[in-house]
């Protein structure tokens, strides 16, 4: 039985944060141009119902985690090949995330360190948070969060000076086409990635706690994304957006209050790594969660560190530069996401009902012959 | 350079495994220790060869020959 537990507000934290992870580094739904914030609003509404499929399997198997459900519904051998598919994924995301944020801090502050250097600095402090545990990757996603929401409201004000709305308009001049290029984008990165926190959500409270963790946190990050998104066309304008790494940080440089307050993309610095602290520590949980159970130890926090180390190595080695991480990210990354997100999911919850119909109706025969 | 690897693998190991005894008596410190020569491995390959493979490489090929574009 899972002894740590985490309240339904803290799990909102989570995965507000974890969505806005790398999305506030790289930006999401980029295909779109200025129609990037409808994109953005259309993945929140395509994910509702994955989200939905997500709440069900952990509302049917209260307490237990992806693993757990994997072995019991498709039994030890078939569940086991299942795991490693998903433990694959996990290692995988938490690496391209590792990656984004070692690249960015190259690009914007440190580019004549070796990008190895931040990335083990940035891994050490995710594996010193995973091994506290989630309860404490939770408290602190209450104070992250209350610091984030700060940053992010004095920034959005402070760059109004510099906006200019006419750089939305016009709205949907090519289409719909890029709109849903864009959407397909945002859905699989970082709306579904949420796939991620089942194997957190056995921590909640109630069985019904997932359904409105999910939902909730899906809103008010979705939205805030999208008017972030929103500020920056505004202010760079969809040309200079697509033509940059780093649209939220380029956006904020250009802050300059009277000459007095400005440079102060440093903040959101802060704010990028914070939210990268915690969507890292999640993928390194669920991975170390996930390789523990496959090899039957309970306690997962023994395999942290090396974990950890092979996400640092696969997160170096995983691309030669910057422009094949925002190709890969971009243009591969939906299509390789979509059978982890959306298409497994689907074949378990399936599984998952018919067993559970299958039980029913035991039970009833069961009754009947007794009566 | 791959002995200041292993040295700081090694050190990673004496300090992560404080507590050695009674993950051996769990049996974890086989697994603990394939993934960390795996790892380090990774490491050394990494830093002596040029053009390590990575697995984006295939995954993109594949994908692209999927979608077909």
């Amino acid at each position: 039985m899972n002894k740590e537990k985490i309240s339904d507000i803290q799990g909102i934290n989570l995965v507000i944060l974890f969505i806005f992870g790398s999305t506030l580094v790289m930006g999401t739904g980029g295909m779109a141009k200025n129609d990037m914030w409808i994109a953005i609003l259309l993945a929140i509404l395509f994910s509702v119902p994955v989200l939905l499929m997500y709440s069900r399997i952990l509302y049917r198997y209260p307490g237990k985690d992806l693993y757990d459900i994997l072995e019991e519904v498709f039994g030890k051998f078939i569940g086991r090949i299942f795991s490693i598919i998903f433990i694959w994924f996990f290692l995988h995301l938490g690496s391209l995330v590792l990656r984004n944020f070692g690249e960015f801090i190259n690009t914007v502050s440190l580019p004549e360190t070796p990008k190895i250097v931040p990335i083990i600095i940035f891994a050490f402090v995710c594996i010193l948070g995973v091994k506290s545990g989630i309860e404490t990757l939770a408290k602190c996603s209450g104070y992250f969060m209350i610091f984030n929401l700060l940053f992010i409201i004095i920034m959005t004000f402070l760059a109004i000076p510099k906006t200019n709305p006419e750089n939305l308009l016009p709205i949907m001049s090519n289409g719909i086409k890029p709109i849903l290029r864009g959407a397909f984008s945002a859905f699989s990165f970082p709306f579904v990635e949420l796939v991620v926190f089942m194997m957190v959500f056995d921590s909640l409270g109630k069985p019904s706690s997932s359904y409105r963790v999910y939902l909730k946190a899906l809103i008010i990050g979705g939205l805030i994304v999208a008017l972030l998104a929103m500020r920056n066309i505004m202010i760079l304008g969809a040309e200079t957006l697509g033509a940059i790494y780093f649209p939220s940080y380029v956006a904020v440089s250009r802050i300059n209050v009277g000459n007095f307050l400005q440079r102060l993309e440093i903040s959101v610095t802060i704010v990028f790594l914070l939210t990268g602290f915690i969507k890292i520590s999640i993928c390194l949980l669920a991975a170390t969660k996930g390789l523990s159970k496959l090899f039957g130890y309970k306690d997962y926090r023994f395999f942290v560190t090396p974990v950890g180390l092979l996400m640092v190595n696969l997160a170096y080695l995983i691309y030669g530069n910057i422009m094949e991480m925002f190709e890969w990210a971009r243009e591969i990354w939906p299509y390789y996401a979509f059978p982890f997100q959306v298409i497994l999911p689907l074949i378990i919850l399936i599984a998952v009902e018919i067993k559970a119909m299958l039980e029913k109706k035991n039970k009833q025969k069961k009754n009947e012959a007794q009566v | 350079m791959w002995i200041i690897i292993i040295t700081l693998y090694m050190i990673i190991f004496f300090i992560d495994t404080r507590s050695v005894v009674k993950a051996d008596k769990e049996g974890k410190l086989p697994l603990y220790i394939t993934l960390m020569v795996v790892s380090c491995a990774i490491f050394i390959a990494n830093y002596y060869t040029v053009n390590m493979p990575s697995p984006a490489g295939p995954i993109k090929d594949l994908i692209l020959s999927i979608i077909g574009s």
